[in-house]
């Protein structure tokens, strides 16, 4: 009897867990090896579910390979669910009747899609153009007429001019929000229409073409919190930024790639001797108040974040004046040269204000009401419910940019009508609330739920790839670390996998590298690589000795609530008592960290992680003012050096030198970068898959 | 009667006080800083130390303690510089998710308790005994959170019949809100029947083997009018008492049970002012708690002079 009821009660415990514990041993129908977090994932699977996409034998895609004419013609003909037709005589001398395409290549011909050259050829093995591409795209969707009346491009691109003039009205309408068949390439988000187009190219064209992007519908998004303040130069926390760059924008923005391009800024000017930018503003964009934005708006703000931000007192310790010369051009003269300037004013924090708020509010935080919210973005602020919602909604009066979308740049519309952020802290809720279609997405999703999400019919999994990198920063101001050696006992006696592999699991979510530049970013270098991971024991304990340490406890301030940074302090700790440290941790909440940190009198470690620094002047951890406070004079003087330089070729090697140094005075220590997992579902389309997450250019089916 | 209630009244004011006292001094005492929270993991010193004296943080804390009470008086509770509000709007704000969880888990504790506490009374010693009680103590020592989980994903992901998570206020309609809040209540209230059946099995049998039921068994009474009637009726006190106190244990479960929802009540509320330090906001919800505390345990006493009314309050 007892033992029936303890069976019947493991069972009720058991059993409900089993159903999430499936693996499946195939791929279910419409993933691809290669596909799975591709950018044009999502359009390859809906295809291959309907049987218009098949992959290789060998259970691959391959979306990056360049297309053939007798592929697209197949892609086209299934797409567009025409009846392969077969005649006995095959009306192109280079097709035989035997051939894998050939019922598909008559049937588009017969459609008038494809029709083959004047000599009676089709050259099926032929590459395709994404010119080509775009006029084969238009024409299944009947646009013959739009394309044209198009003689001058209603859009830009930095090579819109190599644009063959027959081509020019297909690709245009190729990237005009209600079309949106054609997408970038990089770098440089260009149209590259001479260039082949691949597999997945055409793959997304011909879905979108015959699914057309859609107006409506409200996009719910769970997110891990509420956000502590809408004002964007208050707070540099990633979920107020994240809600922010949706309904503000700045006078830069980031690329797919990373680097600045013009938002509000329409040209600028650099003078010869690199010291004074005039900011040629865009003319006729509305606020969301309806007031047309100014060079006044746009002294006034960034004169604001110069005073509020770290990064602007960075910037502005440089300005010698800051002004608006005219209606539609601001002008930054500096005192010495800052060759990134451009890209301090990408940041999800120098955004444009109406110059009527700032005088108001001054630099108190701005209220969470729409009257105080107000910037030029493509969606505005309506209410903030706490726990329940965050509500955005379309701003009609929008003004568009004519560059064609690339990262967070170029043309940006809002499909959804409204956006509402939801707060959902526990992440196994969030991805059950994405899987019964509660939300539309889960952010900051668990990675160990990764072999699950990624093969689920309902959903799209991505790793955001970087994310940030995990550290231990010292105190370099009072205490045990202010010794050189010490850091450097630190460095030797670590072993960065087992620790990585503690605080992040799925091998997916983390890598070891030694460089704080990720390798997407074109600062990536391996100087001082030979100190990252050394595992040397001994070697620690040579340099403790060296340095006269005689086990003083050291105080390592962690926290639970990133679970990874306790992970790597309690690894961390292991290896380093093998070496002979005495190391203390204390496990304190994160707001009780960020209080003991500020004072340097009460720890001599602290676990916390970066994000992606877009240059290396910007990077906290090697400035003498962020905690830990490194105030080595030749890192202040290379990236002074940096600072001044623009040429590319000399920063690098400047920066080359500065990471050795980085490996050698050890500021902190770099464990290895890390990923973040994002889940949504599938019906969301046009998703980026880039860095930062943002949900204009993105619309929901059906 | 009426001097009765009137004493009891009187005598909360001291208890919330006290409350508010004893909350304010752990706050101080854990260390932690709302201003570098609010700011975000890059802000520079400057900024922090400018905001700790904006929100009135540097006062020495004797300080701080008696312009709260001051300012109590005067019917405010403070301001939440988190939530960009009065503290009291933002109790008032929350209200709605919270009662009406609690008072369904109530609802469902109380039937599903004293049902099976009864059943398990009535068959005492047999199979559906030991089966009804080894449930119950399965509601006691199951974690809340993973019993919401384990609900989340049968009955919201695999049958689809209930929302994962979130609310839905009761202005876009009555039962929307019930369907939303089944899940967390039945997790509440499950959790909390456990005590309610064991409070009630032992009563009803202490009542069973009284003389009176045997004569009304023996009288050929009906079993709804043995065991309700007269069994019921008079092992209600014990089981009052225990519903009244299992609300203290539903407000403290629904911390849990709202943030695993994703619910906008109190409780998720506490949790988050409690993780960014937002004092006043917890003070608040403390002082709010108690309140709520006090009143229900004084109902109770009241509700005793209707259930016995040998019972009289002088």
């Amino acid at each position: 009897m007892k033992k029936l009821l303890a069976l019947i009660i493991v069972g009720m415990l058991v059993i409900p867990l089993l159903g999430i514990n499936v693996t499946a041993s195939t791929l279910p129908k419409g993933f691809f090896k290669d596909t799975v977090g591709h950018r044009y994932e999502l359009e390859i699977r809906k295809f291959a579910e309907q049987d218009i996409l098949k992959g290789f034998p060998d259970g691959t895609f391959k979306p990056d390979a360049e297309v053939t004419r007798a592929e697209t013609a197949t892609i086209l003909a299934l797409a567009k669910k025409l009846t392969p037709t077969k005649p006995a005589v095959s009306p192109f001398k280079d097709v035989p009747t035997t051939h894998w395409a050939y019922g598909n290549i008559v049937a588009v011909r017969n459609a008038g899609i494809i029709k083959g050259y004047p000599d009676g050829t089709f050259r099926p093995g032929a590459n395709v153009s994404r010119a080509e591409l775009a006029a084969l795209l238009g024409q299944i969707k009947g646009l013959e007429k739009e394309a044209a009346k198009i003689t001058t491009p209603p859009i830009e691109a930095p090579d819109i001019n190599k644009v063959p003039k027959w081509a020019l009205g297909w690709v245009s309408l190729g990237y005009l929000a209600e079309h949106n068949y054609l997408t970038e390439r990089h770098p440089g988000g260009t149209i590259s229409a001479g260039a082949s187009a691949h597999r997945g190219e055409v793959a997304y064209g011909a879905y979108v073409a015959i699914n057309p992007p859609r107006f409506g519908g409200t996009l719910k998004a769970s997110v891990i919190g509420n956000p502590s303040a809408l004002d964007a130069m208050v707070t540099t926390a990633t979920i107020n930024l994240y809600m922010g760059w949706h309904m503000y924008e700045t006078l830069f923005t980031y690329d797919r790639l990373m680097a600045p391009t013009p938002m509000l800024v329409d040209t600028y000017t650099l003078s010869a001797d690199g010291l004074t930018y005039t900011f040629n503003l865009r003319k006729g964009v509305k606020f969301h108040n309806g007031k047309e934005m100014t060079a006044d708006d746009v002294q006034a703000s960034i004169a604001r974040w110069g005073r509020m931000t770290t990064l602007g007192r960075d910037l502005f310790r440089f300005v010698r004046s800051w002004t608006a010369k005219d209606k539609y051009t601001a002008v930054m003269v500096l005192t010495s040269p800052v060759a990134i300037t451009p890209l301090y004013l990408c940041g999800a924090q120098s955004v444009i204000y109406p110059k009527e708020i700032i005088d108001v509010v001054g630099d108190k935080a701005l209220r969470m009401v729409p009257e105080e919210l107000v910037g030029t973005g493509p969606y505005k602020f309506i209410e903030f419910i706490p726990d329940r919602h965050v509500k955005m909604v379309r701003f009609e009066e929008y003004t568009v940019r004519k560059n064609i979308p690339n990262g967070q740049g170029g043309r940006k519309t809002a499909y959804a009508d409204t956006i509402l952020f939801m707060p959902v802290p526990d992440s196994g809720v969030r991805v059950m609330g994405a899987i019964t279609g509660l939300y539309h997405m889960a952010e900051w999703t668990l990675p160990d739920e990764y072999e699950r999400l990624k093969y689920h019919t309902k959903l799209r999994a991505a790793v955001i790839k970087p994310s940030g990198w995990t550290t231990a920063v010292f105190n370099k101001r009072e205490g045990i670390f202010t010794s050189l050696k010490m850091r450097q006992a630190f460095l030797a006696a670590l072993d960065m996998e087992p620790i990585m592999k503690a605080a992040y699991g799925h091998p997916d979510f983390w890598r070891l590298d030694s460089s704080i530049a990720f390798k997407e970013q074109a600062y990536y270098t391996t100087a001082g690589s030979h100190l990252y991971n050394q595992k040397n024991i001994e070697k620690a304990k040579k340099l403790l000795a060296e340095a006269g340490y005689k086990g003083e406890p050291i105080r390592w301030i962690t926290t639970t609530e990133y679970p990874a940074y306790y992970t790597t302090a309690v690894v961390s700790k292991d290896q380093l008592e093998k070496a002979g440290f005495n190391i203390t941790l204390q496990v304190v909440d994160w707001a009780t960290l960020v209080r003991i940190r500020a004072d340097s009198k009460l720890w001599d470690i602290f676990s916390t992680a970066f994000g992606i620094t877009f240059d290396p002047v910007l990077y906290l951890c090697l400035s003498p003012a962020w905690f830990g406070w490194y105030e080595s004079p030749k890192m202040v003087a290379y990236l002074d050096e940096m600072r001044r330089e623009s040429d590319f070729n000399k920063r690098y090697a400047t920066w080359e030198k500065a990471m050795e140094l980085f490996y050698e005075e050890v500021p902190v220590i770099k464990y290895g970068d890390y990923f973040l997992l994002h889940v949504h579902r599938k019906e969301v389309q046009g998703y980026q898959a880039m860095f930062n997450i943002f949900w204009w250019n993105v619309w929901i089916e059906k | 009667m009426r001097e009765y209630i009137l004493k009891r009244i009187a005598a909360l004011i001291p208890v919330l006080l006290i409350v508010g006292l004893i909350g304010f001094t752990l706050l101080s005492l854990i260390p932690g800083d709302p201003a570098a929270v609010m700011l975000g993991p890059e802000a520079s010193m400057e900024d922090i130390i400018a905001l700790r004296s904006e929100m009135g943080l540097d006062l020495p804390a004797p300080v701080r303690l008696f312009r709260w009470y001051v300012r109590l008086f005067q019917g405010d509770l403070g301001y939440s510089i988190f939530l960009y509000r009065p503290v009291l709007q933002a109790i008032i704000e929350r209200l709605e998710p919270t009662m009406l969880l609690t008072f369904m888990a109530l609802i469902i504790a109380g039937v599903l308790g004293i049902t099976m506490g009864i059943t398990a009374a009535i068959k005492r010693g047999t199979f559906i005994d030991q089966m009804v009680m080894s449930l119950s103590l399965l509601g006691l020592s199951i974690p809340s959170f993973w019993l919401a989980l384990i609900l989340i994903v049968f009955f919201a992901l695999t049958l689809g019949l209930f929302p994962v998570a979130g609310y839905s206020p009761i202005e876009d309609g009555w039962w929307k809100t019930l369907h939303h809040l089944t899940l967390p209540a039945f997790t509440l209230g499950f959790i909390q029947s456990a005590f309610i059946a064991r409070m009630t099995r032992s009563s009803m049998l202490e009542v069973l083997n009284q003389d009176y039921i045997r004569t009304a068994k023996a009288k050929g009474l009906g079993f709804y009018k043995v065991i309700v009637v007269h069994a019921l009726r008079n092992a209600f006190i014990p089981i009052v008492t225990v519903m009244g106190l299992s609300l203290g244990g539903l407000m403290a479960g629904a911390i849990v049970v709202e943030t695993v929802f994703a619910l906008p009540g109190i409780g998720q509320l506490v949790l988050a002012s409690i993780s960014r330090r937002d004092y006043p906001m917890v003070q608040g919800i403390l002082l709010f708690i108690a309140s709520v505390y006090v009143l229900v345990n004084f109902l109770v006493d009241v509700l005793y002079v209707i259930l016995d009314p040998r019972i009289k309050y002088v």
